[in-house]
């Protein structure tokens, strides 16, 4: 078991600067910490056992090695980018790289070339299973370890990665194919494949007559003339330069971790939800229990005022009922006599003479004889138009005519009706 | 460990009581908001209505006052008080040489004003003579009310038949 190896401290990263979690070169030493900017040089601040010791994990890229990313270049007869997914996922199928079950296949690309009416495009393209330290969920995205190398121009590089043997070949500055190789070291079957890979990519047009082969990595000089012999093109040997940001970013998000996140996500929502519905809850709750105690204190306020007002009121209060009760007493006005002296002054001179008054404060019953029915209702006009007798609605049934010619009435008001 | 089904039928029993709570806490808190909106609303109306009452409070003080001076003391029991109204009743109608047909005494009542006693008259006698004598008993200061007052001319055409329903107010007893 290998522990955590840190070369220097792990720093937060600061603005404009980007984490990379790259393949090592052995599987002594299997995971670099990288932190890449636009202008300072990168810099490895960790190495790691597993992709899981990254401290800076969810900032991070996790750079798939090369050995879990199939490769396939491709002549694309389109050159519209917004075709390109469909086309892809159809020639996939056609290789049989679609997965079984439900889930699509998990791939990304880069455009190559650009050739009158065909795109050549280089396809990288996840297996179905990972081993389980590479699906790791926390990490941001998701991209290819080649990506991140400067490959020279049209030439053929070996490196090591994680203790394999990795090709790449290169088309002008892009990188067009790269694969792992079965051997860690220059073998017979690794100068074959390599032989086989350059062949077969020349014969579809996709790789361009090479012009070097380069080995970032540490040989033999048997493994290095054996390289010499075996490819037709010189065999240069250098140092392997530090990664750099491969433009545009790659998103190959494992179907896992993609599944994860997804559920993760809706979780959260879910739970953002929940949290939204049980704040305007309480929000209601409070509303209704602050409505409550406003009122209650509202109660409390008035029944103060009532009670530090009690004897005023009390005073008022049956002052008030007992002048109400008294009103016979006192409202001189509506005195049986003065209604009576105000009802006899409304009688038309000579014209009819009063045989009943009767009065109950509030009700008034006037009988009578007239000279004749026009007298009688002359009568009730003079007792409507009295102002004395406002407060009163006065009616009169039709006049009854008796046989001396006299008419025959009866009034009635009544105290408070409206006329 | 709990299933997941289990765990689906606790979330459910869990919303159920949760709705089942709310739903009888709701019906609850508005029924008690509804009543002590309805009771704050009353005491407001009331305030309302004493404010107006209290700025003639100075009115009513001085009412209670008049009451309070003018109104005679119920002294003794209450049919030492019938008695002494009917007396004075009865000489007033001796005084404007009127005739008393009937009288009688009714129930005393227990009022706001104080104890109310009643009595029916019935008289017989002029014009004149029931108007002098009415307008000496009703005044004010005398708390007389007449409740009823029915007056028609007697057969002979020459006097007048007068029915009434006096009441005297004494202070206490309310």
């Amino acid at each position: 078991m290998v522990g955590t190896v840190k070369t220097k401290a792990v720093r937060s990263l600061s603005k404009g600067e980007h984490a990379v979690l790259l393949p090592g070169l052995t599987g002594a030493e299997p995971w670099e910490l990288w932190i890449l900017s636009g202008q300072a040089q990168a810099e490895c601040v960790q190495i790691c056992t597993s992709p899981l010791d990254n401290r800076l994990r969810k900032n991070s890229t996790l750079a798939l090695p090369v050995s879990q990313v199939f490769c396939l270049a491709l002549w694309l007869n389109e050159t519209d980018p917004k075709q390109f997914p469909g086309i892809i996922t159809l020639q996939l199928e056609l290789r049989g790289l679609q997965p079984r079950g439900n889930g699509p296949a998990i791939f990304d690309w880069s455009v190559v070339v650009q050739e009158g009416t065909r795109t050549l495009v280089m396809v990288g393209v996840l297996p179905a299973t990972m081993p389980q330290d590479m699906q790791a969920e926390v990490y941001q995205a998701f991209d290819l370890s080649a990506r991140y190398l400067s490959f020279p121009e049209n030439a053929m590089t070996l490196w090591q990665e994680q203790d394999h043997l990795a090709v790449a070949m290169t088309r002008g500055s892009h990188l067009v194919y790269y694969q792992i190789l079965p051997e860690m070291r220059v073998t017979q079957r690794v100068l074959q494949d390599l032989n086989c890979i350059r062949a077969t990519l020349e014969m579809q047009d996709i790789l361009p007559p090479l012009q070097q082969a380069v080995v970032w990595m540490e040989t033999s000089p048997v493994e290095l003339n054996a390289l010499r012999a075996a490819l037709p093109v010189p065999v240069n040997q250098a140092e392997r330069p530090s990664p750099r940001l491969p433009v545009p970013a790659w998103k190959l998000t494992p179907a896992v971790v993609g599944e994860a996140k997804k559920t993760r996500e809706i979780q959260r929502w879910r739970n953002r939800g929940i949290l939204i519905a049980l704040i305007i809850y309480l929000l209601l709750v409070g509303l209704a229990m602050s409505q409550y105690i406003v009122t209650s204190r509202n109660i409390g306020q008035l029944a103060h005022w009532k009670s530090d007002h009690e004897q005023a009121l009390a005073l008022v209060h049956n002052t008030t009922a007992a002048w109400k009760e008294l009103e016979p007493v006192v409202a001189e006005k509506d005195y049986p006599l003065e209604v009576l002296l105000n009802s006899a002054a409304a009688i038309p001179a000579d014209q009819l003479r009063l045989t009943l008054f009767e009065s109950n404060n509030d009700h008034i019953l006037i009988k009578g004889e007239a000279k004749n029915a026009s007298a009688s209702f002359q009568y009730l006009e003079n007792l409507k138009s009295n102002p004395a007798l406002k407060d009163f609605s006065w009616a009169m049934s039709a006049p009854r005519l008796l046989p001396n010619d006299l008419a025959q009435f009866q009034i009635d008001g009544v105290k408070g009706a409206s006329n | 460990m709990r299933t997941k089904n289990e765990k689906r039928l606790l979330v459910v029993l869990l919303i159920i009581l949760l709705v089942g709570g709310n739903f009888y806490g709701y019906r609850w808190l508005s029924q008690k908001q509804s009543s002590l909106t309805l009771t704050e609303k009353q005491l407001r109306a009331d305030k309302a209505e004493a404010e107006v009452g209290l700025q003639k409070q100075d009115l009513w003080a001085k009412r209670k006052a008049w009451i309070a001076k003018h109104e005679p003391a119920l002294e003794g029991e209450e049919e030492s008080a019938k008695a002494k109204v009917l007396e004075t009743v009865h000489e007033g109608v001796v005084a404007q040489n009127l005739e008393i047909l009937e009288q009688s005494l009714n129930e005393t009542q227990h009022t706001s004003a104080g104890t109310r006693v009643n009595v029916s008259i019935k008289i017989k006698g002029s014009m004149e003579g029931i108007c002098n004598w009415l307008t000496d008993l009703q005044k004010p200061e005398n708390f007389y009310a007449v409740s009823l007052f029915s007056l028609k001319a007697d057969q002979d055409q020459k006097s007048m038949i007068c029915t009434l329903h006096l009441a005297r107010y004494f202070k206490g007893g309310s």
